[in-house]
């Protein structure tokens, strides 16, 4: 049995439906990636997962345990947690209190305290921010507080949506380093990403997306040498050129 | 059928649609209605006290001056969507107004303050004369409160209008001090002019009751009409469409505060002529806490039972409003009680109001027939004012949002008739390049032209007047006004209506009409969207708003059409119609397109150059095959190569 | 100068009312964006509910509840304004849960439309006969009739300066509870979710954050403070007028102003907001004209609109295309 399991889901937003059937696993310990252009249902998926959409049909399953429709807080407390995309960070509160929103549900102050010293040393410029607030951050620093802010909840599952959005190359590369350190340390990832390489390269499976549905699934090494990624983020229409994009590898 | 291709106009406004004409067209302003007010006025002035008793008689007085202040209301609260908690200052204006003409010039003329002749002698004349004097004062207030939209929004807004209110009752109260007490009035020696009774907290006693069903219903009639024609005018559509979207009525050239102080002026005025008629009623006396909120609060219920923006559904409210609690008189203790639990239950159960957006003769009336339009020769493409130089010029655009540089040094030149794409990952800056040439944001630095004119600092509507348009990434249309209208507001973007002639109805009025309505059609058959004229269109399926949008900013004439994201959320099916109708529509209306899409299979297919950004800056820029094999395109799609 | 004095003590009573009563509204505007018209009438009940109690309390004691010959011991005070405040904390959790919670996703005209409703509810079940009824009634004395002069202002005065017992005693509980709201919202957990939901309520559920919770109990805070100010109110007044009297809608009127000039949503605002209007409401009426204090009131208001349209401390608000 798998950590997470979606199957069939369908969500519309008033007239238009956003997913059309998607079905996906996580197992426990992986890193599941999720790519695709923009508007292809990647965030939606998220979305549903985490209680912030209703589906209109299909069911999420968390270690057996049907989940959707469930309220949000219901659900980050059972262990899912999502970063939201655009990081989710509240400007008017301190990097420290945003911290402590993170272990909002955690009672044991011991362990608390010892996963915040954690994050603060696999983000050691959140540290020296502490008093500072959050709104004054740059966006790679937002992000690393967004993730470090998830992490103290101690979930099981984490849900990113698009931890590379607007940020430069250099700090994305330290922020997916940190996260396969996360991962390695058992907490599951399921990852939102348009930057296909990058996700594909921390990923253990991934699924493509488009307009709704899962054009491909398999195991990212495989997905990274196929055409599908390309086809999926540079339309049809492309030809060979696709091909060597995603052959230069 | 563009405003800005001239050749065509004189032929459009030979046609009519055949549905829409054929009415009293010939007998030029159309004064059916306010004769028909007038007729009822006069019968209900003559027949209801045979039928009911002096008790009703009042109840039905007052529920017509209640009618009155909730359809002036409701061209605010409903019409623009604005939101004005201090009505009943504008009433107490008009009426504190209204009493002191009728008060001093019946001492003038008839040297007593009392009333003066009949039916119709010249005291009722004079009577609402003052009315409309008091309305017009008001309408000056109106200007004032209305001004502050220019900065506030929403409940900011509403905030001063309460203050507004507030103020004037807190100075009523002190008009004593200023002008003299009842006690005065009363020892006074007949003929003597001395300053009217208002007698501070009191209020304004000793006024000639001249008020009767007549001369309300007769101004209630003439409000009504006034308020339904300019509902179905340019304006009234202008005000609606800022209700709805006030970002996407500014793309269409909407001029949003001036029409948001425009409602306040008209919606004053109409309010000040009932404080006039509620002076001036018996058995009641005008007092400064008629000023206060609480009875502002009192018309904002009524607007929001009937149903916003349905002057039929308000005057409906407004009766049982007046009427309920005469009902539930056994019950004296408790019938606020039940007031205030039937309002909280209505908000909760049918929060869109009794009518909605509808009026009342919407429920049986059959949809209204098309008209019966031939196919129009469409006007060839324009040929380029320079077909040397670039239509649009845009040089070193660049703007940060706090530390973030969302667009630096961006530039591009764009030539009569040409379709470019703007492309590059999610959070580049495109949308914000498209808000720059739109004029919704301010840019730090650069230049934009168009055709050599500078359009930097133009507020929005005037950049569509201009001649550029856009349309949305997140669908913005007017999701309660019909397909047609959605269309209409932008294609009246160069025509002119004056207030006075929309509420005379005038030939001239009904011509401009007539023409944007044509024009409407003759835009909506482009997508086939004929059929769906009269749906709101919010009713549309995705595809299909995502098509009135680009109609509706064809509709403004421009020169420059803007794209944002056409074909997010279309199958493949319908992008590839899409990108068939992008290339004809660029020849028909002759516009240059910039288009941003994520389907970079589409923007390779339709567009001749392409320009890509990634973090502000711009990467790359040439023809599509250039684009497909740069390695900086691949690099910032897929994600850098790193090891 | 002792006129100043005298005014200026005036203000800081005043302004301590007001803030006490804009706390409630900033808070909840902060976290639903809806102006909670309601709120004045949680002070009204705030203030009849510690008549009410008064009445019960002082025959206990051998005192007559209208006029006691002695005033009773100083905690009866005390213990009225606690099971006020506790009253009126479950009146507005249950204003919040039957009114409010169903429409969460209303739009805002129709959650004002029925802030209205709850209001004109909350005062014409006041005036029923077995809830407060429709009389005036007069509040008893629960505090001794003493006066302090003050030793500074006097001296720079040349003459005496007075403050009565009363107007200590309201100064002193504002600014007790003020500090215990900015400690609770500034330094505890709860407080920070609740900050946390007034930015972004969405983000916030997704930490686990129960939204509907902090909700209710912001709409209970803000209750127990208007209780509190509904209490000080009728002890310094003594003349209580019936609930759905003019005179209460003005109270709270001015509560609310206080709250949007110091920035609506903005908590230590609306503290600053509660003195600014009563600093231009008393001297206004001091050295200009006591008539127009409302004028001076409102006219602030408008003013600091136009030159700051989001209050003294809000934060502007950008809109997203």
């Amino acid at each position: 049995m798998s950590l997470l399991e979606v199957e069939n889901l369908s969500v519309w937003y008033g007239p238009v439906q956003a997913l059309r059937g998607i079905s996906l696993r996580v197992d426990d310990g992986e890193v599941v990636a999720l790519i695709g252009s923009n508007g292809a249902g990647k965030s939606t998926t998220l979305r549903t997962i985490s209680g912030l959409l209703k589906p209109k049909t299909g069911s999420v399953r968390f270690d057996g345990r049907s989940i959707a429709g469930r309220a949000p807080h219901s659900i980050s407390r059972m262990g899912i947690v999502q970063v939201p995309e655009g990081r989710g960070i509240f400007d008017n509160l301190t990097v420290e209190e945003n911290l402590d929103l993170g272990g909002y549900l955690v009672r044991n102050t011991a362990s608390l305290k010892k996963s915040r010293d954690h994050v603060l040393a696999l983000f050691p410029i959140l540290a020296q921010r502490l008093k500072q607030p959050s709104g004054t951050l740059s966006g790679g620093e937002q992000q690393m507080l967004a993730l470090a802010r998830a992490f103290l909840a101690g979930p099981r599952v984490l849900l990113l949506d698009e931890p590379s959005l607007g940020l430069a190359p250099q700090i994305v590369q330290n922020i997916f380093r940190v996260l396969g350190e996360i991962n390695r340390e058992g907490t599951t990832i399921l990852l939102v990403e348009q930057n296909a390489r990058l996700a594909l390269r921390l990923a253990r499976r991934a699924y493509v997306l488009e307009t709704g549905q899962i054009q491909a699934h398999g195991p990212a090494r495989e997905l990274a040498a196929s055409d599908a990624i390309a086809k999926a983020y540079l339309g049809t229409s492309l030809g060979n050129s696709s091909e060597n994009a995603a052959s230069s590898d | 059928m563009l405003p800005t291709s001239a050749g065509n106009q004189p032929a459009a406004a030979g046609r009519r649609p055949a549905g829409a004409g054929g009415t009293l067209s010939s007998l030029g302003v159309s004064v059916g209605p306010l004769v028909a007010a007038i007729v009822l006025a006069v019968v209900l002035q003559f027949g209801v006290p045979r039928i009911v008793g002096p008790y009703w008689v009042r109840i039905i007085l007052e529920a017509g001056i209640a009618m009155m202040l909730a359809v002036s209301l409701n061209i605010v609260n409903g019409l623009t969507g604005q939101f004005s908690i201090g009505h009943a200052g504008f009433m107490a204006l008009g009426g504190y107004t209204a009493g002191m003409i009728t008060y001093y010039g019946s001492l003038w003329l008839w040297h007593s303050p009392a009333r003066h002749g009949g039916f119709l002698a010249s005291g009722e004349w004079m009577f609402a004369a003052a009315c409309v004097a008091g309305g017009l004062v008001a309408s000056v207030a109106g200007y004032v409160v209305g001004l502050p939209s220019l900065r506030l929004r929403g409940d900011y807004l509403a905030i001063v209008t309460l203050g507004f209110g507030e103020i004037l009752r807190t100075l009523l109260q002190q008009t004593n001090k200023v002008l003299g007490s009842w006690e005065e009035v009363r020892t006074a020696s007949i003929g003597q002019l001395v300053p009217p009774p208002v007698g501070g907290a009191v209020g304004f006693s000793g006024l000639p009751k001249y008020t009767s069903l007549f001369w309300v219903y007769a101004f209630l009639g003439m409000t009504a009409v006034a308020a339904y024609r300019l509902k179905r005018s340019s304006t009234g559509r202008a005000m609606m469409a800022l209700r709805e979207d006030e970002i996407a009525a500014q793309s269409v050239g909407v001029n949003v505060t001036r029409q948001k102080v425009r409602a306040f002026v008209l919606s004053a005025l109409f309010a000040g002529m009932a404080g006039g008629l509620f002076a001036h009623e018996f058995g009641l006396i005008l007092t400064p806490s008629d000023a206060g909120f609480q009875r502002s609060f009192e018309y904002v219920i009524m607007t929001v039972l009937g149903g916003r923006g349905s002057i039929s559904g308000v005057m409906l409210a407004a009766t049982l409003v007046t009427a309920l609690p005469e009902f539930l008189r056994d019950f004296e203790q408790y019938r606020l009680i039940v007031f205030a639990v039937l309002l909280i239950v209505m908000m909760i159960v049918r929060p869109q109001g009794l009518l909605g957006v509808r009026e009342i003769w919407d429920f049986w009336k059959r949809q209204p027939r098309l008209p019966d339009l031939a196919p129009q020769p469409q006007s060839s493409r324009r040929s380029a004012s320079r077909p040397d130089s670039a239509l649009l010029e845009v040089d070193r655009l660049s703007l940060a949002f706090g530390g973030l540089q969302a667009v630096q040094d961006f530039s591009l030149r764009l030539p009569a008739g040409a379709l470019y794409g703007l492309i590059g990952p999610n959070g580049a800056g495109k949308t914000t390049v498209f808000n720059l040439l739109t004029g919704i944001y301010a840019p730090d630095g650069g230049k934009i032209r168009l055709d050599a004119q500078s359009l930097v600092g133009l507020r929005p509507y005037q950049i569509a007047a201009k001649g550029i348009a856009r349309t949305f990434q997140n669908v913005r249309l007017h999701a309660q006004l019909s397909v047609l209208d959605n269309v209409q507001v932008a294609a009246q973007l160069h025509t002119s209506q004056s207030l006075v002639s929309t509420f005379l109805r005038t030939p001239g009025c009904r011509r401009t009409e007539e023409q944007t309505v044509q024009k409407a059609f003759d835009l909506l058959a482009f997508f086939q969207l004929q059929q769906r004229a009269f749906e709101p269109s919010g009713s549309l399926s995705y595809g299909h708003q995502r098509h009135l949008e680009i109609l509706r900013a064809l509709a403004t004439g421009p020169r420059v059409l803007l794209l944002d994201e056409p074909a997010a959320g279309l199958n493949l099916g319908e992008k590839r119609d899409l990108a068939h109708s992008l290339r004809e529509l660029r020849d028909r209306f002759g516009v240059s397109i910039l288009l941003i899409d994520h389907d970079m299979g589409l923007v390779m297919d339709v567009c001749e150059r392409i320009v890509v950004l990634d973090h502000g800056v711009t990467i790359a820029e040439g023809p599509p095959d250039a684009i497909r094999n740069d390695p900086h395109v691949i690099a910032a799609y897929l994600g850098e190569e790193t090891d | 100068m002792a006129d100043f004095a005298e005014t200026l003590v005036a203000a800081i009573v005043i302004g301590s009312l007001y803030a006490l009563i804009a706390l409630g509204y900033t808070m909840v505007y902060g976290i639903l964006k809806i102006i909670n018209f309601a709120h004045s009438d949680v002070v009204v009940w705030g203030a009849w509910i510690s008549y009410v109690l008064a009445q019960r309390l002082l025959p206990a004691f051998g005192l007559d509840p209208h006029h006691p010959q002695t005033p009773p011991p100083l905690w009866m005070g005390a213990v009225i304004l606690v099971v006020a405040m506790l009253a009126c904390g479950l009146l507005g959790l249950t204003i919040e849960r039957l009114a409010y919670r169903p429409l969460r996703h209303a739009p805002r005209l129709n959650v004002l439309i029925t802030a209205i409703g709850v209001s004109l509810l909350l005062q014409n079940v006041g005036q029923l006969k077995f809830v407060f009824g429709a009389i005036p009634e007069r509040m008893p004395a629960l505090l001794p009739a003493w006066t302090f002069t003050l030793p500074i202002l006097g001296q720079a005065a040349g003459r005496p300066v007075t403050i009565d017992l009363i107007d200590l005693v309201i100064c002193g509980t504002a600014a007790g509870l003020l500090v215990a709201l900015e400690w609770l919202v500034f330094h505890t957990k709860l407080g920070t979710a609740m900050r946390a939901v007034s930015f972004d309520s969405e983000t916030a559920s997704l930490l686990g954050i129960n939204v509907d919770r902090v909700i209710s109990f912001t709409f209970v805070l803000g209750s127990m403070l208007a209780a509190a100010a509904g209490f000080l109110h009728a002890m310094k007044y003594q003349g209580l007028n019936q609930p759905a009297h003019e005179t209460w809608v003005l109270l709270g009127l001015k509560g609310f102003v206080a709250a949007v000039v110091g920035g609506i949503g903005n908590v230590r605002g609306a503290v600053l907001g509660g003195f600014a209007i009563a600093f231009v409401e008393q001297f206004g009426a001091h050295y200009a004209s006591p008539h127009f204090r409302d004028v001076y009131v409102f006219g602030l208001l408008i003013g600091i609109l136009l030159v700051r349209p989001t209050g003294l401390l809000g934060t502007p608000a950008v809109e997203k295309v």
